[in-house]
């Protein structure tokens, strides 16, 4: 499927210049010629690579939170820890809202952004359940600044430093795991183009009317 | 031309541009979120986001955020006292990155929020390329204060091993997650177009 043009004008989100819509583009995003921001609606959109890459990334999801990421051993005692039982551990001893943060931001909020993207890419190439699209472009929306994965990263390296002097750490699948299903996220989110698919749905209820 | 002297919106979930008679008379005809030229009362949520992040900046750095126990020894551990900790066992590029996210970036937000919209408040001409870079720098640096709350949860999680070793969250954590939160919040409240509406110190021949 090829991407609709859409609208012939569109205005820059940070300083409101009025502007021709850029075509989409393989190699660069536009620039506002006033201020200067990237607009990533000009990105070039195709729903099968889309789709692939956020499958995959789903694909790997799966064990990157089931199997451990870290085993951390004591004084010959080891403890293993997996994605979700950091945020589950302080909700257990009642850290409720600094738990659900972490739990939103680095479990629920990616998976979320996946299947929103994935779900979206689909029904796009099968031409289908245009109502429910423009559902899931909406929760994509207010989902998408939530997802902190990277950051989680760096906070895995922080911690091994910090843990390394008081016993033994060793790194396990679930990491490498974990580190994959960053990279593909991160690569669907960027390959993704929202105003592309509610370019389709604008095009279907004018084709309807 | 800008889009506002058009009397056009472009929709802040969608996309789409409309016309748009008068503030808040539509909503989005693809998406029916309603229209606004500019984000409504940007301003004013921005300032109560960010004063209460300031309250909250206060115990968030003088309460604990961890306990730390071990045989030998028992401590509370706060935000500063952990960088401290890093940089004394020779782990100063990890401290480095520990300090700048957790104190230099909220800090650094928290005054950068207010200096901006003191800016727009003030309504005088102002260089628009450097306002709009720290927006932007305050927009892209927020979230990676959430760094010392993971660490916290993977910490309390991995050392639990009961009278020999554990650690445990604290107070202040919640106070720092609360300020994260809050100041993600401000600079998502802030509408970087009313910086552009304001005239800009040097003649912009840019304008059109």
């Amino acid at each position: 499927m090829k991407q609709d043009e859409g609208d012939t004008i569109t205005a820059c989100l940070e300083c409101d210049l009025l502007l021709a819509r850029p075509a989409p583009s393989k190699s660069r995003e536009a620039r506002c010629p006033r201020c200067g921001s990237r607009d990533s609606a000009s990105r070039y959109f195709t729903s099968q690579t889309s789709l692939a890459v956020s499958l995959a990334a789903l694909i790997v999801a799966i064990p990157a939170h089931l199997y451990p990421q870290m085993e951390f051993t004591l004084l010959g005692r080891p403890t293993t820890y997996t994605l979700t039982e950091g945020a589950l551990a302080l909700i257990d001893k009642g850290f409720l809202w600094v738990g659900g943060l972490i739990l939103l931001s680095t479990v629920v909020a990616p998976l979320l952004l996946l299947v929103c993207i994935a779900l979206i890419s689909l029904l796009w190439s099968m031409q289908q359940a245009w109502a429910f699209t423009a559902r899931l472009l909406k929760l994509f929306h207010y989902i998408t600044s939530w997802a902190m994965l990277d950051v989680y990263l760096l906070s895995v390296i922080v911690s091994v430093v910090k843990l390394l002097d008081m016993g033994k750490l060793e790194l396990s699948t679930g990491f490498f795991c974990f580190v994959a299903m960053l990279v593909l996220t991160t690569a669907a989110t960027l390959l993704f183009n929202s105003e592309a698919c509610w370019n389709a749905i604008e095009k279907h209820q004018h084709a309807g009317d | 031309m800008l889009a506002i002297n058009a009397n056009l919106a472009r929709c802040h979930v969608c996309g789409k541009v409309s016309h748009l008679p008068s503030e808040g008379a539509f909503a989005c005809p693809r998406c029916h979120t309603p229209l606004h030229f500019r984000t409504p009362y940007s301003v004013s949520r921005s300032w109560a986001y960010t004063l209460t992040a300031a309250i909250c900046f206060v115990p968030a750095n003088l309460y604990p955020i961890m306990n730390v126990q071990s045989i030998d020894k028992s401590f509370t551990s706060t935000i500063m006292s952990g960088v401290i900790d890093l940089a004394q066992n020779d782990m100063l590029p990890i401290a480095i990155v520990v300090f700048v996210a957790s104190i230099a970036v909220p800090l650094f937000k928290l005054i950068g929020i207010i200096v901006l919209l003191t800016i727009v408040q003030r309504g005088k001409p102002v260089k628009r390329q450097q306002a709009i870079r720290m927006y932007r720098f305050i927009d892209f640096i927020g979230r990676w204060s959430m760094l010392d709350i993971f660490v916290i949860s993977i910490l309390v999680s991995l050392v639990s091993f009961g009278q020999i070793a554990s650690i445990e969250a604290n107070i202040g954590a919640t106070a720092f997650g609360a300020v994260v939160i809050l100041t993600l919040l401000a600079a998502e409240s802030f509408d970087p177009r009313l910086i552009w509406d304001l005239q800009d110190t040097e003649d912009d021949r840019t304008e059109l």
